[in-house]
This record gives structure tokens, C-alpha cells and sequence, in this order.
């Protein structure tokens, strides 16, 4: 009590010096055209409801002053151009570059550091500036659960997967680049294959209603973004480090990029990053065999002329993931003893080691995509994506075989390679009558090969044909938007049937369809509301898994007569400020017809004992959520930020729960920002605390062990931006678990087997020159 | 020329990259969709036990068996009841198979056998008094139970729970640690 009331009186006495320095952020920067990056003279930004703005110089610059702490929309402008709106959050004085694409001329042209979109209705969620920075080096999973509404499915501490609307793996797409990620992403222990370093930002829009990115993504996508190839002449660059002290984990990462001044419309960036970590420790013990190795590389080639541009874009993912030993087991005796434990045996924690053994996960993944843009000259625009991915997943059980020949060729128990090719083309047409148009079609061919005896899914080849249209219209006040999309799926499996291939033929069609609509009610509110149906055709898991779950010791068997899932969803966002707070609100309900999922059927007698049994069934299902964020400016440098976010998920066919349905949370954030010099960047530092309840929905048959109590955690951070000389820095300070807290997670699959990793303090320390 | 140059050695290390991956992606083992063949990588399995009742002379011998051949799933498992004389005392060897291709059946018991102090049989008589049982085999420190004596009591009937445990490295004579390959429960009736 007494810390908390000296913390007041220090706040206190603070504020009123804080006050002083109020209102006198600066915004500078320039307005650089998005297509051939010449800057765009005299473009005028200004503050939305009000009449203080300036105007760019002849080269595009512009400098706005006496900015308070908040949120601000900024309206851009240039000849020829609708006014347009962008809404950003300033804290602290910075420098940022618009981009309009000026052959665009009447549509929605302005957007930060990402390529053009047409305006969702759809609630989109983005990370700012500083938790992006806070969260480099994380796996893409652990950085996406700083989303409000993203929560995140794990295996152990190494393997986690985003949830979005209490969706994941199949019901979610990911976007890398613009391309749709491949991978074996319907298991739960298949994290994305995508080196977090590569992206500038990260986009998740919720719900299945932005067709232009594809069908059937009931729970949302995520879209991973890189930044803008530089058109400026010279090299630049970005070295990041990062140190955590709880897995000793050693992460780096080095980004060169250019520009010749001889030829200036080609630009270049090369990209590479190393990690390595050790085992894992809970507050009282070591997790043995959980260490990770990763190495990862990635270039960009651009060129843009005139009226069209080009980029090509590789990447490879190479990652070694240790398995938590004490996760392995037999049979269903051994998961009851394990879950009895209230710690891991004495064989399964060991102090601490890099060294990965068995069991663990092998994993590469490749992409090349190339990419071509055509402006037209009635203003519309082509682009087309052309692009290949190879996925190989090899899964190293505890023990080898028993035969020692075998045993010595140490091959993987389970083995996929995944090979896809993507082409797809964009058509945004020309503005008619102030509607907004664009076009698409894809292609998908997709090969997979089981290449080990446990074929717990099997080959298969899908083709995939989609084609969309989307409308949009802005009135004054209010947008409007509507969507369509068809999808075509054919996919012929070939499974072992008794010692023989047998192949099973399957086509499915989709449409995936939207409407909404967005309100201005003032300048300070606005609302969002988005309609959607889509439908989802079954994935090869769900129609022909077959075999043993490690790990959850159950039988699970795909079902070849599945429906596809059948989707109504409404969407209704609120945006806004009132005096010193502002706030997000973003409220949901989904309703599955033939909803696919695991339905308990009993135990299955094996020779390892009795398993029990689950088969994929369709279903109706009902999910709701609310997702609020709110945000508290209590003086310019000290702001308090409050989170919620609840889910009700039920079968409607019988009355009962949903499994692995996130448990609602909230989390409460102080961050004081402290300026010690005027042109500096502020230290910023924030104290966080999160409550995640017990999942208390929930059934006792269709659970193999009750969720674990609700838990809460403290983090600390700072941060400490430099410059030294021509470097730009930034030092990150973060304290995960802050007290040691022993706790189990419900949306981790090992909480039978472990409690989650104790204190960590991460270091980062991040380099621009 | 210099900028040339520069840039043809960042397309070479593409190319390289390039390569290297598909190459990569070609070893791997594939196997032809629609034929029979079926990879190297052949799991074990095991899909059998047989239990062999023989008597302390190693005349009188009966074979009793745990079968699922078609593994995990499926047809359920056929399970035979022992048959044992009540008051007597008489040897059991256990085997255990891979049955799941009836051409080529595989004896996994010698592996078991060459890998002895990592592997331990244990048997739990569900209702407790009726048979006791003395392992009769050695991995040098540890028995293994592939081989023991039973002396059974009184005529009743009840269930035997039949575990081999997989203890590399952590095998100590009971049946606690390790992992468990096999768990069956046979029925027996002892007249």
C-alpha cells in the first residue's frame, strides 16, 4: 500500500511538469507518390475537425507542430485527389513518410507504409510503432497475441499459433507478402513457418469478410507486411539483437538494402536472421529438450518504371524445435500419471543445455514470389502474383526404432513435403460513378507427399480456383462496401488402405460474401458494421487424419462424408474519443452450420491399452465475443490503457461447450513516457498486468483434464531510443513473468505435463544506419 | 562497371539459394501415388503377444495371444483367455510380433532382447492373490520378464494387466519410469 500510495504522490508531483510540455509534439516527414516515389509538392495534411494543417514544400516536406499526445486521424490531400484520412497515434514527436499513389487518383489512396487497400468494414487490428519494436525476435504467434483479440495456441513455450475470433489453423489465413502461407497449418502443433524479422508490420483483420484475400477464413487473416523497398540512393540497414535470460536465447538479425544512384529504379534489400535457445525454465525446474536453432535468409529485388513495377521476393525458414521430453508418452496410463505429477520426472528436467534431441521438429520452408504491377492509363491497376512454396516437416520421435540398422539411419517418424504454386491476378478498375471496383481470380495447385511409414494424413493433390469482386462507395459520411468471392476445391487423396493406395475423390465450392458499412457520427466516432456469409470446405485432417495423437494421447480419425461449414457472421465496431479517452470496441457473433469438429466417440482398444477415440462430425456452433480497448491519457507523458476480451463459444446441436476456446482476459497497462532532453526521443517505460480466468466453459467428457485456474502475470518494460551520429538506436528492456509465477495455460497442449516458463528478461538492442 | 559487377554477385548468391533448396526438396523420399510400394522408413509395430504356457518340465504347451493387426483403430483386437491349472506352478515365455503384413511376419522379441536393460515386462494381477510371479530373465543388473515362473492359487478367474515398458537410460526394476509400448489386459481362468 504504502509502494502504491509513493507511486501516486510521485505521479502527482510529476504531472504538472509533464503538463508543461503538453501539446508540442512534433509530426514531420514527407508525402512521397506510392508508384514512382517522386515526392509530392504542395500536398496539404491537416488535422481532421479542425483548421490547423500545413502544406508540403516543393519536395514533398512537411512539418506539423503543437500536436498533443493521443490519437489524431490526419487528413492528406493533393491536387487531384479525394481527401483521405489516416488515424495515428502520437506520443512522441516522429518522423513519418505518407504514401499516395497519385495514378490512383479518386480512390482511397493514402496508407501508412503498406500497399493501397480499399478501406475495410472488417475490424482490422495493427501493432504500433513500439510494440512492434518490444516484440522483434518473438515467433510470429507470441507477436500477433499483442493484438487486442489475438490470443495464441501453443505447444510448450516454441510452437505457437494466432487465434483470432477463437479461430485457428484451418479457419485462419495467413499472408505472407501478399501470398497465402502454405504449410501443414492444420495441426496445432505446426507454428507458421515465417521469420518474424522479415516484416515491418503486421495486419490482422478479423472475420471472413476481406474476400480479396482469400475464402473460408472463418476466425480472420493476418497479413505480414514488409516495408517499401528505398528509392533513395545508397545502402542502408538494420541490425537487431536480442538476449533472453531464461533460455539463454541468442537472436539476431541483419537487413542491408540500397538504392544506385546510376540506376535509381532498381532497388534491393537482402535479409538474414540466426536464433539459438536453450532449455526452457518454469519457476522450479528446467524443461529438457526444448531448445530451438533457426536460421532464416530473405532478399527483395524491385525494379519500377514508369508505369509498372516489378519485385521479386525469396525466403527460406529453417528451424530446429526441441521437444519437451516429458511430453512424450505411451498410452493413456502414462497421460493420467503425468497429469497426477504435479512436476515433470526427475529425467525429464535437467539444468540447463542447448542440445536438441529427440523428439523434436525439422522444418523448411521456401517461398519465391514474383510480383508485377501495371498502371493503367484510365487509372486502374494490374497486379499479378506468381508464386511457389516448398514446405518439408520432418517430426523425430523420443525413441528410434528398436531394429538398430534402422535405428542408425536416425529418420524421421513423420515426414510431409508440402510443394504449392499461387497465381493470382488483381484487376482495380477505374472509378465509375465514385464506386470503387476491383477484380481477382486465383489459382492453386497443391502437392503433398508423405514421405515415413505414419501417414497420420495422406498424399494428396488440391487444386484451387477462386475468383472475387469487390464494390466499394464513400459517401460523405458513410462507406459502403460489398464482396463476393467463389471458390472451387478439388482434392484427390490417396490413402493406405490395408498395405494398398486407394484414391478418393472430393470437390467442394465455396462462396464467401460480404457486405457493410462504415458511419461517421462525428469527429471524434466512428462506427463499423460488417455482414458476412462464407462457406469452408473441409481440410485433409478433417476428412482423412488417422492415428495416434502424441501428446494428447487420443485416436483421431478424419471422416470422408464431412459438409463444408456454413458461416454467418456480423461484425459491429465502434471507434472513438471523449475528452482524454479514447476507445476501440469491437463486438461479434458467428454462427457455424456444420461446424467441424472433434466429437468423443468412446475408447478405441489398442495394444498400447485403451485410447480414447475422436472423430471429425459437423455440428452447429455459436460464437460471440466482445474485444475493448480503452485508453486513458492521464497527463502527456503518462497514459493507462485497459484491455478486455471475452468469448462464448457453444455446440448448439447438444448443449454443450467448445473445446480449446480461449478463456476471457484482460490486462491493464501504465506506460509513463520521460523526455530528458527536447531533441531526444522519450524513454519510455510501462508496467503491464494480465489476468487470464479459468475456462470455465467447458464439458468434463470432452476435456482430458480440467482447465487449469485463471492466472496473472506482471511485466515490466523500457525503452531507450539513440542517436549517435548517424545511427539510429534503440535499447529494449523487457521483464516477461515478472514475479515467477507457477501457472498452466488452457490453450497450451503440454499444461498436463508442465508449468510455463518462469521470469525472462529479454534484451534488445536495435540498429538502423 | 562496378555497380555491374555488384550486382551480378547478388543474383549469383540468389541463385545459389535458389538451388541448393530444390535440391534439398528432390532427396527427400518419394513414394509413387497408387502403387504398393511403401517407404524404407517402415515403423515398428507391434501387434501381437503371445503368451506360451509351458510346465516346469517343458512338456504340457499352450499359446495364448493379444492380436490387432490392422493397428490402431479399426477392427478391435481379438484377445484369448488364459486357460492355467489352479495350484501349480509353471513357466511363461512371452513374444511379441508384427503381424500387420501376414506375409512377412516380424519377431520383435530378439530386439527386444538385444536392447534388454531398456525394456521391462510387468505383470499386475488385477484381483491380487491369485498368481504370483517370479521373473526368471537378467539383463545383467535387472530382470526383464521376458521369462518368468508362476505359481498360481486356488481355481478362480479375474484379469492380468500385461505392460512393457520402454526405460532407456532410467530402468530400475520397477515399472515407473519410461514409456509404455505395449498394455494389455488378458483375461484368465485357473481349473
Amino acid at each position: 500500500m504504502l509502494k502504491q500510495l509513493s507511486l501516486l504522490a510521485l505521479v502527482l508531483w510529476l504531472s504538472p511538469l509533464l503538463a508543461q510540455e503538453s501539446c508540442a509534439l512534433k509530426l514531420s516527414g514527407t508525402i512521397i507518390d506510392e508508384h514512382d516515389q517522386s515526392a509530392l509538392s504542395y500536398a496539404s495534411i491537416q488535422f481532421m475537425g479542425s483548421s490547423k494543417g500545413v502544406s508540403a514544400d516543393d519536395k514533398g516536406k512537411y512539418e506539423l507542430g503543437g500536436i498533443c499526445p493521443g490519437i489524431h486521424t490526419l487528413i492528406i490531400t493533393h491536387i487531384g485527389c479525394k481527401p483521405d484520412t489516416v488515424q495515428l497515434q502520437i506520443n512522441q514527436s516522429q518522423e513519418r513518410d505518407f504514401y499516395l499513389e497519385h495514378h490512383w487518383e479518386e480512390l482511397k489512396t493514402v496508407e501508412v507504409e503498406s500497399e493501397s487497400d480499399l478501406e475495410q468494414t472488417a475490424s482490422t487490428v495493427e501493432l504500433d510503432s513500439n510494440e512492434l519494436a518490444d516484440s522483434k525476435g518473438l515467433p510470429l504467434g507470441e507477436i500477433l497475441k499483442k493484438m487486442n483479440g489475438v490470443s495464441s495456441m501453443r505447444t510448450g513455450s516454441n510452437i505457437s499459433k494466432p487465434v483470432i475470433q477463437g479461430f485457428s489453423a484451418n479457419r485462419i489465413q495467413i499472408l505472407n507478402h501478399g501470398v497465402q502461407h502454405e504449410g501443414q497449418q492444420w495441426g496445432d502443433e505446426h507454428a507458421p513457418e515465417i521469420d518474424p524479422f522479415v516484416s515491418a508490420n503486421y495486419r490482422v483483420i478479423k472475420g471472413a469478410g476481406a474476400v480479396k484475400y482469400g475464402g473460408g477464413a472463418l476466425g480472420g487473416f493476418v497479413l505480414v507486411e514488409p516495408k517499401p523497398l528505398p528509392t533513395k540512393p545508397g545502402i542502408r540497414g538494420e541490425w537487431n539483437g536480442l538476449f533472453a535470460t531464461n533460455n539463454r536465447m541468442g537472436n539476431t538479425a541483419l537487413m542491408l538494402e540500397g538504392n544506385f544512384k546510376q540506376i535509381p529504379k532498381f532497388s534491393w534489400r537482402v535479409q538474414g536472421s540466426l536464433k539459438k535457445s536453450g532449455n526452457i525454465r518454469t519457476p522450479n525446474y528446467y524443461q529438457k529438450n526444448t531448445g530451438v536453432e533457426e536460421y532464416n535468409l530473405s532478399y527483395t529485388l524491385g525494379y519500377k518504371g514508369k508505369s509498372w513495377s516489378a519485385q521479386l521476393y525469396y525466403s527460406q525458414f529453417n528451424s530446429t524445435i526441441g521437444i519437451f521430453s516429458g511430453a512424450h508418452i505411451g498410452n493413456l496410463t502414462d497421460l493420467e500419471r503425468a497429469i497426477e505429477r504435479s512436476e515433470p520426472r526427475p529425467q525429464d528436467q535437467e539444468g540447463f543445455s542447448y542440445q536438441i534431441r529427440r523428439p523434436y521438429q525439422l522444418i523448411t520452408h521456401e517461398l519465391v514470389r514474383l510480383e508485377l504491377n501495371k498502371y493503367l492509363a484510365n487509372g486502374g491497376k494490374l497486379n499479378l502474383k506468381i508464386s511457389r512454396q516448398f514446405n518439408i516437416r520432418e517430426e523425430f520421435d523420443k525413441e528410434r526404432p528398436r531394429n538398430r540398422d534402422l535405428a542408425a539411419l536416425n529418420i524421421p517418424e513423420f515426414s510431409l513435403s508440402l510443394e504449392s504454386y499461387i497465381a493470382e491476378l488483381h484487376w482495380e478498375l477505374k472509378e465509375w460513378k465514385g464506386i470503387q471496383t476491383e477484380l481477382g481470380g486465383v489459382l492453386n495447385r497443391q502437392e503433398n507427399t508423405v514421405n515415413s511409414f505414419v501417414d497420420f494424413i495422406p498424399d494428396y493433390e488440391r487444386q484451387r480456383f477462386g475468383i472475387f469482386g469487390l464494390a466499394q462507395k464513400t459517401f460523405e459520411k458513410v462507406g459502403l462496401e460489398a464482396g463476393c468471392r467463389l471458390d472451387q476445391t478439388d482434392l484427390l487423396a490417396s490413402k493406405l488402405v490395408n498395405r494398398q493406395f486407394e484414391e478418393f475423390d472430393h470437390a467442394f465450392s465455396a462462396i464467401t460474401s460480404n457486405v457493410g458499412a462504415s458511419y461517421q457520427l462525428s469527429n471524434d466516432w466512428k462506427i463499423r458494421l460488417n455482414l458476412s456469409y462464407a462457406e469452408r470446405a473441409p481440410a485433409i485432417n478433417e476428412l482423412y487424419s488417422e492415428g495416434l495423437h502424441h501428446g494428447t494421447a487420443t485416436l483421431e480419425f478424419g471422416n470422408s462424408n464431412l459438409k463444408k461449414e456454413k458461416s454467418t457472421s456480423l461484425n459491429i465496431e465502434a471507434e472513438g474519443k471523449w475528452k482524454k479517452l479514447s476507445m476501440n470496441v469491437q463486438a461479434f457473433h458467428q454462427q457455424i452450420n456444420d461446424f467441424i469438429y472433434l466429437s468423443p466417440q468412446g475408447v478405441d482398444l489398442t495394444i498400447r491399452g485403451a485410447y480414447p477415440t475422436f472423430d471429425w462430425m459437423n455440428t452447429d456452433a455459436l460464437m460471440n465475443g466482445v474485444d475493448a480497448k480503452l485508453v486513458y491519457t492521464l497527463s502527456s507523458a503518462l497514459e493507462y490503457t485497459t484491455q478486455w476480451n471475452f468469448l462464448w463459444a457453444e455446440d448448439l446441436r447438444t448443449n454443450t461447450y467448445l473445446v480449446m476456446i480461449p478463456a476471457n482476459r484482460t490486462q491493464q497497462q501504465l506506460t509513463y513516457q520521460w523526455k530528458w532532453k527536447e531533441e531526444n526521443e522519450a524513454i519510455r517505460l510501462s508496467a503491464t498486468y494480465q489476468y487470464v480466468f479459468k475456462q470455465n466453459r467447458f464439458d468434463k467428457e470432452e476435456e482430458i483434464a480440467t482447465p487449469p485456474e485463471g492466472y496473472g502475470l506482471w511485466s515490466f518494460s523500457a525503452a531507450y531510443p539513440f542517436t549517435y551520429g548517424s545511427l539510429k538506436g534503440r535499447l529494449g528492456l523487457q521483464l516477461n513473468n515478472a514475479f515467477n509465477t507457477v501457472y498452466r495455460d488452457y490453450m497450451n497442449r503440454f499444461r498436463f505435463y508442465t508449468d510455463e516458463q518462469g521470469r525472462d528478461l529479454q534484451i534488445r538492442l536495435s540498429i538502423k544506419f | 562497371m562496378k555497380r555491374f559487377t555488384r550486382l551480378a554477385l547478388l543474383f549469383m548468391l540468389g541463385a545459389t539459394v535458389f538451388t541448393a533448396c530444390k535440391d534439398d526438396d528432390d532427396d527427400s523420399v518419394n513414394n509413387d501415388n497408387g502403387g504398393t510400394t511403401i517407404t524404407p522408413n517402415e515403423e515398428e509395430l507391434i501387434t501381437t503377444v503371445a503368451v506360451i504356457y509351458s510346465d516346469t518340465m517343458g512338456m504340457a504347451m499352450d499359446t495364448f495371444y493379444f492380436r490387432d493387426p490392422d493397428g490402431d483403430g479399426g477392427n478391435s483386437p481379438e484377445i484369448d483367455t488364459l486357460h492355467l491349472p489352479a495350484n501349480a506352478v509353471f513357466d511363461i515365455n512371452l513374444q511379441f510380433l508384427d503381424e500387420s503384413d501376414p506375409n512377412d511376419v516380424e519377431d520383435i522379441t530378439a530386439e527386444i532382447q538385444m536392447e534388454d536393460d531398456e525394456h521391462f515386462v510387468c505383470f499386475e494381477d488385477q484381483a491380487g492373490l491369485a498368481i504370483s510371479i517370479e521373473l526368471r530373465d537378467s539383463d545383467g543388473t535387472y530382470p526383464v520378464g521376458l521369462s518368468s515362473r508362476w505359481t498360481s492359487m486356488g481355481a478362480t478367474q479375474g484379469q492380468l494387466k500385461l505392460s512393457l515398458k520402454h526405460q532407456p537410460g532410467v530402468k530400475d526394476g520397477t515399472c515407473a519410469p519410461g514409456d509404455t509400448d505395449v498394455e494389455v489386459d488378458f483375461p484368465y481362468v485357473l481349473n
